[in-house]
């Protein structure tokens, strides 16, 4: 069931277009990740679904309901914030107890001796002083309750940011990159605590991160935000194994995915700057495309098969569990560059300066037109020039065969 | 601690550094110590000869019969003070102040923190605003109060033709016993509150945005809702320092009242500084004035120090 709608939304500050109609839909319990680089709009489209911004056009609707213009109180959603924003002033017990008393109480009620003179009163107070323990303790911050924020450590400021979202059961939870300020250890325990208490309450949430690790490891899917539009959504696997676009191809996956200069012409997928043909299609669109493929889909070797590049090692990063090598594409320069994943043990066989082939594996391989799009060629039009050397080894990979139509 | 601090760094050195001549140096220790005095010493001459020196000089003339032209001298001990506590003066003196002081604090902090948030709420205009406010910070007071002289005249002034405009009857502000003082505080406000704004212009800018944002997300979205929630509170330090500013600025007032009414009617307007000068540099009794001026800096010194106790404690959220 869709629970948060975006359709067409367009915002500008001034003569800067930040948000270039945007179509989003969300689903009720669904952990959605807006990723895009710094300055894409993606902090935009969550303050525009918080109520905290306006939109020039386009419209939110939230079960149904059209949002466009309602306070963010109105709104029945929670933000936590990159920099928590917790109230200096007031203890944690305080901070969490805010939106409460904001909300169930009336101006007159608030005031300090009421609880004294009304019984009512003193009924909501206790009711909140339970709501603030029990949302403390989902949080483990029971302990901190009477500390003030500037007693707190990053770690546990987030949890109050987070206590204080939960605690009065919105529709909706927003997160504004609320990772970003704790160190990396930190950070990979709280995003699994996260995950677990948004599927433990089942509430809707958007997180928007630039950090593609928390996306692909948070998140049920994933909006790619790339200037100010949608590229792609879709699960962490979809996007990266199907990138609709090359901004989305390049912003997920590390290290980089490889992008080369190619063209097709009589069904032949050329590498540009040597010829090679990487692989058949018997679709008819020629012309200039890029190719990208990821670095796992290269593979080094000191064969020279068919559909082999000649490259020469540059540089080597071993990481442990794999190794990285960087490569140039030679034959005068200016040289094209790329990087191939490797395991460890293959690092032998090579040595830097060393002229070797390099084999892209046909399953690995993505094609854009020359706008950044994807070019879909079907699989059984795209025939993998033979790969004699890697073929039993990649019999497993291949698995997933090539996308399909030559509709651009 | 400046001229300290760099002396274990120095210790740690794998011996003294051999000098170009092959002379062994002084110690490092002793040559950052003195590194460390030449930086301080410029400005503990200028402490001792500027502030320090003056004051002990005024504490030791406050127990002297001096008079300013006067060859002689002798210790009186406690007499100037004796006098200070049975004379009429000083007494209406320290109740005018106190009373101007506790009229003009709270009101120049209250405009200029009302100020502060008007203009910056609205994107418009907002640096002719600032400046406009501020003007009367940067002008001369004296000047000021002679513009005012005429604008509160009884008869040529247009206050009071606008207050005859309005069927009200006409006021000697400056020479009335019951409106002298609240006229002279109403000025200094005036030219109080452009300087509060711009203090608190700057604590306002200090307070994130996020804050203002998780207000308003969690139903504090009124303007009274969020001045209480963030604002207000966030304002704390500024606060503490604002106060104690206007406290010492309102405690200090003299030029207004030497130039439009001289301590009059019958004393109405009389303040400290104003009697600490007529003492001093009329009636030249340099003693006996250095001893009103040691016991209103005293006084002064506890009231800031009570001020950063008491303040202090409840806007530094820690």
């Amino acid at each position: 069931m869709t629970h948060i709608q975006i359709q067409d939304l367009n915002k500008s500050f001034g003569d800067t277009s930040v948000l270039r109609g945007i179509d989003l839909s969300i689903h009720e319990g669904e952990f959605l990740a807006i990723l895009g680089p710094s300055g894409c709009g993606k902090s935009t489209l969550l303050r525009i679904i918080a109520g905290l911004e306006t939109h020039d056009s386009g419209h939110v609707r939230m079960g149904g309901n059209i949002m466009d213009g309602l306070a963010p109180k109105a709104r029945d959603v929670a933000v936590v914030f990159q920099s928590y924003a917790l109230y200096p002033h007031m203890t944690v017990a305080q901070n969490l107890a805010l939106p409460l008393v904001m909300r169930e109480t009336t101006r007159v009620q608030r005031l300090p001796f009421m609880g004294h003179i009304s019984s009512v009163v003193k009924r909501k107070r206790v009711d909140i002083q339970s709501a603030v323990e029990r949302a403390a303790a989902q949080v483990r911050i029971a302990e901190l309750l009477d500390r003030k924020p500037a007693q707190l450590s990053g770690g546990q400021r987030q949890r109050v940011a987070l206590a204080r979202a939960l605690i009065r059961k919105p529709k909706l939870f927003l997160l504004d990159e609320p990772l970003s300020n704790l160190d990396a250890t930190l950070r990979a325990s709280t995003r699994t605590e996260i995950v677990q208490l948004q599927k433990r309450l089942g509430t809707t949430a958007i997180y928007v991160t630039h950090d593609q690790t928390e996306a692909m490891t948070m998140a049920d899917r994933i909006a790619i935000m790339i200037d100010g539009r949608v590229a792609q959504v879709g699960t962490a696997r979809e996007i990266y194994d199907r990138p609709k676009d090359v901004h989305a191809a390049l912003f997920v996956g590390t290290p980089k995915m490889n992008l080369f200069d190619g063209r097709i012409d009589g069904g032949a997928v050329r590498l540009a700057k040597t010829g090679t043909v990487l692989a058949h299609t018997a679709d008819a669109i020629d012309g200039p495309i890029r190719i990208g493929i990821r670095p796992e889909h290269v593979a080094l070797n000191t064969e020279f098969d068919e559909g082999a590049i000649p490259v020469v090692e540059t540089h080597r990063e071993f990481l442990g569990s794999e190794a990285l090598i960087h490569f140039a594409i030679g034959g005068g320069a200016p040289d094209i560059s790329g990087v191939a994943r490797l395991d460890p043990d293959a690092l032998d066989k090579l040595a830097p300066g060393q002229t070797v082939s390099a084999c892209f594996r046909p399953g690995g391989l993505h094609l854009f037109d020359q706008s950044g799009l994807r070019l879909e060629l079907s699989g059984e039009n795209l025939s993998p020039v033979a790969l004699t050397a890697l073929r039993d080894k990649e019999a497993a990979l291949d698995e997933r065969p090539i996308p399909i139509t030559a509709g651009i | 601690m400046n001229a300290r601090s760099p002396s274990p760094l120095a210790s740690e050195r794998p011996g003294p550094a051999p000098s170009a001549a092959g002379v062994p140096k002084a110690p490092p220790h002793l040559a950052s110590t003195f590194i460390g005095w030449s930086f301080v010493l410029p400005f503990l001459v200028a402490l001792s000869v500027f502030v320090l020196a003056p004051t002990a000089a005024v504490i030791a003339i406050s127990f002297t019969d001096w008079q300013l032209g006067r060859d002689t001298i002798s210790f009186v001990g406690l007499e100037n003070y004796r006098a200070l506590l049975t004379a009429r003066v000083p007494r209406i003196s320290a109740a005018n102040t106190i009373i101007y002081a506790l009229m003009v604090t709270p009101l120049s902090v209250i405009l200029g923190l009302w100020l502060a948030i008007l203009i910056e709420s609205s994107p418009m205009g907002r640096a002719f605003f600032r400046s406009a406010c501020f003007l009367p910070v940067v002008s001369t007071t004296v000047a000021m109060a002679i513009v005012w002289e005429f604008l509160l005249h009884p008869t040529l002034g247009p206050v009071n033709s606008a207050l005859l405009l309005f069927g009200l009857p006409a006021q000697r502000f400056l020479s009335d016993a019951a409106l002298v003082l609240p006229t002279l505080a109403f000025i200094a406000i005036w030219e109080n509150a452009g300087y509060t704004m711009v203090l608190f212009v700057a604590g306002l800018k200090s307070i994130s945005a996020e804050l203002y944002d998780a207000a308003a997300v969690d139903g504090a979205d009124r303007p009274w809702e969020r001045f209480w929630t963030v604002t207000f509170p966030l304002l704390g330090p500024t606060m503490v320092f604002v106060v104690i500013i206007m406290l010492l600025r309102s405690f200090r007032v003299f030029e207004t009242v030497a130039t439009l009414t001289g301590g009059g009617p019958r004393r109405a307007s009389e303040v400290m500084l104003y009697t600490i000068y007529q003492e001093g540099f009329q009636f030249f009794q340099i003693g006996y004035a250095s001893a009103i001026t040691v016991v209103f800096v005293a006084f002064l010194l506890v009231l800031t120090l009570v001020n950063f106790r008491l303040m202090d404690r409840s806007v530094h959220y820690k």
